[in-house]
């Protein structure tokens, strides 16, 4: 039963770093284009 | 058995009981809330319709409690479910109604069914003062609604599973978690639950370094969570996430709707151990593809319409609202106005596409979703490549999604259909904002957030627009909500009973 919650929390962590990926990849494109702009 | 055309209503209408049941119950929420916060009217309110959405319930599935072994049509299954969101949108309405918030019976039904497709669309009078109660339950109607009124019913009050896959497909969803149905719905609703924990202790505590108190700053999480996930869009206050003024804010409830956005089967692969999936699955990669393309293309309409011209107010002006629209969330950190005064053609178009596209199937998302957009551009990649073989070679394609699936015509026709009913109903409902008063930019642009359940608004929306298109919306919200397959069964019906014909669908 705790290797189950372990692997259940340790994908929950896995999802919520994916997403935030995505945030840091807008973030990141924001960025190129303003550099680029300048 | 049951060959008699009269006995046909009899497991229909006791499974729409069923439901109403449900919906009785979970008024129980901002009942208890009313209780706390001592607002003794709403609490005599949600008393009142929480005891009526029982009590009529539970007669119509005693009344009508079919045999044991009766088994539910494909049509009778979808049936149900279709019916289902529009009896449950009369009756969850009852409480916001009778609160005074709104002008009529049709806004209040406007906004119960913009919270329970997930969309987050708003009608309701002086958002920013009321009471904690109704808060509770406009947020809960989007939390239900995201994981399916239906899906509730089958993991808590149906015992059997004759014919509950059919009313799980009749909402929309078609993914099995588990060979069963009703452990498949637990399994949605304990991913849900475990989320609802995290999202609102996460957010709780972002509000309190915002500056709120203790009680507001959890309470106000547990709403902003529950939109998230959803991807529903409501907020307490009328400025939505703009009114936190907090990056903080932003990043946590962008972290949780992508996640919301995500197909359950996913969800459920990831927490059981296969998490390379969430980089392989197609609907991922479909995400990641069209998210960059799409915010490429507002950051550049952005900055050639000269607004946010800094890389913070790129993000959390542009990025924020693009991510939102394209998850289906409608979460705004701009006044509606904005997007048709400062944002210009190009940036409105992208996040227009971004809401049409939509999330993951069987998610709590809108719009052609994910899974459609990589069939069918694996499909092109198949036909292209055939172009350059010989006749008689036979060439295959595969796709991920949890397992390797070879994409055949069949899939492709039904991810085409699918497609297609979108782009009509989104046809339609901005010919009716143009029949009601609105420019071509503005009808097109609040159509996409109807038929994609999104949310985000140009300022079309309101009390004052005018009472055909708001029906025009609560039926775009509903029938793309369901992906139409539902509501055709009901049309067939209809006009089966029409013709005085009784016809297992």
């Amino acid at each position: 039963v705790k290797t189950k919650w372990m692997t259940g929390m340790a994908g929950i962590v896995a999802e919520i770093l994916y997403a935030l990926l995505y945030v840091l990849a807008g973030l990141a494109i924001a960025f190129f284009f303003v550099i680029v702009r300048r | 058995m049951l060959e008699k055309p009269l006995n046909r209503y009899v497991p229909i209408v006791h499974y729409i009981g069923v439901v109403m049941i449900g919906l009785g119950f979970i008024q129980m929420v901002p009942l208890i809330t009313a209780l706390l916060y001592r607002e003794w009217s709403i609490f005599f309110i949600f008393l009142l319709t929480a005891s009526f959405a029982i009590l009529i319930g539970g007669l119509a599935a005693l009344i009508c409690n079919p045999p044991k072994n009766v088994r539910l049509s494909w049509g009778e299954g979808m049936l149900v479910s279709a019916a289902s969101w529009v009896i449950g949108m009369l009756i969850c309405a009852l409480p916001y109604y009778l609160s005074g918030s709104y002008l009529s019976y049709l806004d209040a039904c406007f906004d119960v069914m913009s919270g329970l497709t997930t969309t987050g669309l708003v009608l309701i009078q002086d958002i920013d003062h009321l009471s904690n109660g109704i808060n509770m339950w406009r947020h809960l109607l989007t939390f239900v609604g995201g994981q399916g009124m239906v899906v509730l019913a089958l993991s808590f009050l149906v015992k059997g599973t004759s014919g509950a896959y059919k009313m799980y497909v009749g909402e929309g969803k078609d993914e099995r978690l588990a060979p069963n149905v009703i452990n498949t719905a637990r399994h949605i609703w304990k991913i849900s639950l475990i989320y609802l924990v995290i999202g609102t202790s996460s957010i709780g505590v972002a509000n309190l370094l915002a500056g709120m108190s203790v009680d507001r700053a959890f309470l106000h999480g547990i709403w902003i969570f529950m939109s998230a996930w959803s991807t529903g869009g409501f907020a307490p206050m009328s400025q939505n996430i703009l009114y936190y003024h907090s990056l903080l804010v932003e990043v946590v409830s962008m972290v949780f709707f992508v996640i919301g956005s995500f197909n359950f089967a996913l969800h459920f692969a990831v927490i059981s151990g296969k998490r390379r999936e969430l980089y392989k699955n197609i609907e991922t990669m479909s995400f990641s593809v069209t998210v960059t393309i799409l915010t490429v293309l507002t950051t550049v309409g952005l900055m050639k319409a000269g607004v946010y011209t800094d890389t913070m107010a790129l993000f959390r002006k542009g990025f924020y609202q693009l991510l939102s629209g394209h998850t289906t969330t409608g979460f705004m950190t701009i006044y509606a106005r904005q997007f048709y005064h400062e944002w210009g053609d190009l940036a409105l178009f992208a996040i227009i596409i971004a809401m049409l596209i939509g999330g993951s199937a069987c998610s709590t998302a809108g719009g052609f979703k994910g899974l459609r957009m990589g069939i069918i551009f694996h499909a092109f990649k198949k036909d292209i490549r055939k172009l350059g073989q010989p006749e008689s070679m036979i060439s295959m394609q595969k796709m991920h999604h949890i397992k390797d699936i070879e994409i055949d015509d069949n899939i492709t026709r039904s991810a085409m259909l699918i497609v297609i009913a979108y782009i009509l109903t989104f046809v339609i409902a901005t010919l009716n904002g143009m029949l009601g008063g609105f420019s071509f930019l503005e009808s097109a642009f609040e159509s996409a957030s109807v038929t994609g359940n999104v949310g985000l608004t140009i300022g079309v929306t309101s009390p004052a627009m005018p009472a055909f298109l708001k029906i025009t919306y609560i039926i775009s919200m509903w029938i793309a909500r369901l992906e139409f397959v539902s509501i055709l069964a009901l049309g067939a019906y209809l006009m089966a009973r029409a013709r005085g014909k009784w016809q297992k669908i």
